[in-house]
């Protein structure tokens, strides 16, 4: 009996605590309001019932609020799958024509490069409002974000007349050991694309070489290298920019984080400027939802959401960027369409042939 | 009859798909870029994941043997206390325990941080590649073989262990000669789990960075190389076949040798360490130190870093991943559970050729990486079975398939020692089988049970890749919060997260422990 008794008092304190869970699960369902934004009014649209099916490359955590917004401004239904850009392409491209997906958001324009068949043409008026560096050509997908190629420094290490001007800079033998990258890493791959078609297969590869001749330490991706960067684990890293201010604030008051962007000059590869970006797909079931909340992401609300959230560049008119950040007009933009940079696959080859990435 | 034939044969069919899916998609690359396989640099990255699995492997072995040895076998004190928490390495996901190695270990670390506040300045080593990889995946992983072989020498005969010292052999002699043959299967059960774990793993070689076979394939799937990814993966299924082939043989071997007499609880003599005592002590609480408290400190840390307070953080994890967790893996380590037991007791004596295909095709589930299981299970039901895509029941399917041989090891090797006496004297008695089972075997088994019950809850509850691409839409688990906040540097969420996710698995884990303590009190006091 005595063990029966046992078990039974552990089942009990299990049942227990189960409850508990489930009670917990159900209070607190739905929060996340956009807290860090002046909350404009937004117009009611009338209440059109339905669903929306949307693929988010971009973490929940981000764009969860953003999504619950709408999801309380529309009263649409909505049902979201997060994952990583890539692997949710590679989903679609499994999927097919039988894709549940209405919507698919990713963090880089290569992902929805690599689906673009499947992806049908967005409406003018959602076009027009988007430059024309931050869209597709064809017109199927639209940027909804922008993030600048950097480098990262360390302030403590790196002396301002020290800093290099461009990519090619770093060949020098004085940062020998002390760089870092993240050749996984997809803005990086969309840049070293961008290499290719500014610079030639010839000199991007010779770049590639005497990045890894100069040992440059290799991270899986952006967040570790910034983190490095700040404790002079590395002095320089190849980043996108947003990603340090996370790091100045959350270290507090004053130059506790000590590292910094650089953005280089000239309309070289290095100060390319990438876009996360949205497309409907052509087999959605849901289009008119879609097509509004696609509306909705490139509103004056959710663009501001991002510059204070991420600190990323907001891609439309009239919205102020961060005050951290260096605006987009001075940072001289590669010279190039972000279209003609969906060939993220020629860019892992060259890195593979070279050595970078493995085989 | 019927039922469980077909119920067999279901179980199988889904072990194949991902199979089906890599031949589709990968044997054309492979045969194209065969001579890769010549080069340089494939010889490399094969060395490279070679030698990380047999020194994970032979890392864990040694230290499972030492803990089990002192905890099972010796006079300790605290002896539960660790058991429970030697356990607790598991619950850490490889890519968080990847990216807390870093910030305890890395060059600018927090050892640095604190021996440089002592004005000590040291260049700590490079924690990237190799070492760091051997020493993260060793400390997070050794608790499969240890789980494994304290199960064994539980179930290992004592008399035996009388009987050799009656005829001279000191403590030693007796466990390296008569108790270790014994528990040989056990070892082989626990470190399979160990070696596959190295095998498949990403997050830790990811955040370390020691370029193996698994990266490869994941970086090839991040480029849109996805013939080239599955390519890989069928060499990867080539390397590991002779690992597996070796494990099985050596385990089948072995249990035709083991001694078929039960444990008898109540005949336990604990071994006195005397002054040594201390000693043991202290290397265990080192293990627990480095392997359980330091990450466990770094995850406090990560909370702390942020200063918008506990309880505003705790806002941002979203409860239904709690549940969602917590349920996933209930629901399949008891379903793991119970396939293993179905399989061993119906295919285990009669059809021995099943059994050896059967073993093999459920550990290449364990040895792929997730993401290619997931994405063979997405065209499979996307092409086939569209009803189920995106459901609790394809996730749980995805579940099973990677991790029913977790379950399986200690189910078999337990019902292995038991043998089937007991059932046919039973049978002889008149009894049921049903009644045979609930009565007799049941019991007996439950250690075995216990164990892969655990050994699946905690994989479940920490698998990602899987969780990402099957799950349902509006789909979340502590683990999906955790890497989504780790990746947007929302560092104080991420540490909740772990620590929420720690919580979970500690209630099995606890359980567990506990209700075979209970057992041994029980076979103690009824005699």
């Amino acid at each position: 009996m005595k063990i029966l008794c046992q078990i039974y008092k552990s089942i009990f304190f299990a049942t227990v605590l189960f409850v508990l869970l489930i009670s917990c699960s159900l209070e607190t369902e739905a929060t996340g309001v956009i807290n860090e934004v002046p909350v404009e009014v937004v117009k009611e649209t009338e209440k059109s019932k339905g669903n929306l099916v949307i693929y988010s490359g971009r973490k929940e955590s981000l764009i969860g609020p953003v999504i619950d917004q709408f999801k309380s401004i529309s009263g649409i239904n909505i049902e979201v799958k997060y994952g990583t850009s890539t692997e949710i392409a590679s989903q679609l491209i499994l999927e097919g024509s039988k894709s549940p997906a209405d919507v698919f958001y990713a963090q880089d324009s290569g992902s929805l490069g690599s689906v673009i068949d499947m992806l049908q043409q967005l409406s003018p008026d959602l076009l027009e409002k988007i430059p024309a560096w931050a869209k597709s050509d064809k017109g199927k997908w639209i940027g909804i974000s922008g993030r600048a190629r950097t480098l990262v420094y360390n302030t403590d290490n790196v002396k301002a007349s020290d800093l290099p001007k461009t990519l090619n800079d770093l060949c020098d033998a004085k940062w020998k050991g002390r760089m870092g990258w993240a050749p996984t890493n997809s803005s990086f791959q969309t840049m070293i694309t961008a290499m290719r078609k500014i610079w030639g297969e010839d000199k991007t590869k010779a770049w590639v070489k005497c990045m890894m001749a100069n040992d440059v330490k290799v991270y899986p991706k952006n967040t570790p290298q910034v983190e490095a960067a700040g404790k002079a684990e590395i002095d320089i890293g190849l980043v996108n920019h947003y990603y340090l201010y996370k790091f100045i604030l959350d270290a507090g008051e004053g130059d506790k984080f000590k590292a910094r962007n650089l953005h280089l000059e000239s309309g070289g590869p290095g100060s390319l400027v990438t876009v996360s970006s949205i497309g409907i797909l052509s087999t959605a079931k849901n289009k008119d939802n879609a097509h509004q909340f696609i509306d909705f992401m490139i509103s004056k609300l959710v663009q501001n959401y991002f510059v204070n959230a991420t600190r990323e560049y907001p891609l439309i008119e009239d919205v102020d960027i961060h005050p951290l950040l260096t605006p987009l007009h001075e940072i001289t933009k590669a010279n190039i369409s972000l279209s003609d940079l969906a060939d993220i696959q020629g860019s892992a080859k060259l890195l593979q042939e070279v050595g970078a990435l493995p085989k | 009859m019927i039922v469980i034939k077909f119920i067999i044969y279901l179980i199988i069919f889904l072990f194949c798909i991902p199979f089906i899916y890599l031949f589709q998609f990968g044997i054309s690359n492979l045969f194209s870029s065969i001579n890769n396989l010549f080069t340089f640099y494939y010889f490399q990255l094969i060395f490279n994941t070679i030698a990380l699995v047999l020194s994970v492997t032979f890392t864990t072995i040694v230290i499972s043997l030492f803990l089990s040895w002192a905890t099972e076998i010796c006079k300790l004190k605290f002896a539960k206390l660790w058991r429970i928490l030697l356990i607790f390495p598991l619950v850490i996901p490889s890519y968080l325990a990847g990216y807390l190695f870093i910030l305890f270990y890395g060059t600018k670390g927090e050892i640095y941080q604190l021996l440089n506040n002592f004005g000590i300045s040291v260049d700590m080593p490079d924690v990237y590649g190799f070492w760091g990889a051997w020493l993260c995946l060793s400390l997070i992983c050794f608790p499969y073989v240890y789980i494994n072989l304290s199960t064994g020498l539980k179930l290992v005969d004592r008399k035996l262990e009388d009987a050799s010292r009656v005829l001279g052999h000191n403590h030693f002699q007796t466990f390296f000669r008569i108790i270790f043959p014994n528990i040989k299967n056990s070892l082989f059960a626990g470190s399979i789990l160990v070696a596959l774990y190295t095998l498949s793993d990403f997050g830790a070689v990811s955040a370390l960075q020691f370029n193996t076979f698994t990266l490869a394939i994941y970086t090839k799937y991040r480029s849109f190389d996805f013939p080239g990814a599955a390519s890989s993966a069928l060499i990867l299924i080539l390397i590991s076949m002779p690992i597996i082939f070796y494990f099985i043989k050596m385990s089948v071997f072995n249990s035709y040798k083991i001694s078929q007499k039960t444990s008898n609880f109540s005949n336990l003599k604990l071994f006195d360490l005397k002054q040594y005592e201390i000693l043991v002590q202290l290397v265990i609480f080192f293990i627990v130190l480095t392997s359980i408290f330091i990450p466990f400190l770094m995850i406090f840390n990560l909370i702390l870093r942020t200063d918008i307070g506990f309880v505003k953080t705790l806002d941002l994890i979203k409860w239904s991943a709690v549940f969602n967790t917590f349920s996933g893996a209930t629901i399949n380590s008891i379903l793991c559970v119970f396939i293993s037991l179905l399989l061993v007791l119906n295919i285990s004596k009669k059809n021995n050729k099943l059994r050896f295909v059967f073993e093999n095709l459920m550990y290449f589930g364990y040895t792929l990486p997730g993401l290619i299981i997931a994405l063979a299970f997405v065209y499979f039901s996307i092409n086939y079975f569209f009803s189920i895509y995106q459901t609790w029941i394809i996730l749980i399917s995805g579940y099973t398939v990677l991790f029913l041989s977790a379950g399986y090891a200690p189910v078999r090797t337990n019902v292995d020692l038991i043998g089937d006496k007991y059932t046919v004297v039973s049978k002889s008695l008149g009894k049921s089988f049903y009644s045979t089972f609930t009565n007799i075997l049941f019991p007996l088994y439950l250690p075995g049970i216990l164990k892969g019950f655990l050994n699946v809850f905690i994989l479940t509850a920490k698998e990602l890749p899987v969780t990402l691409i099957l799950a349902p839409l509006n789909f979340y688990t502590l683990s999906t919060v955790i890497w989504d906040n780790l990746e947007e540097a929302n560092f104080s969420a991420a540490g909740i997260g772990s620590f929420l996710l720690i919580l979970i698995i500690s209630i099995p884990t606890y359980l567990s422990v506990h209700v075979e303590d209970i057992k041994i009190k029980f076979s103690k006091t009824n005699k």
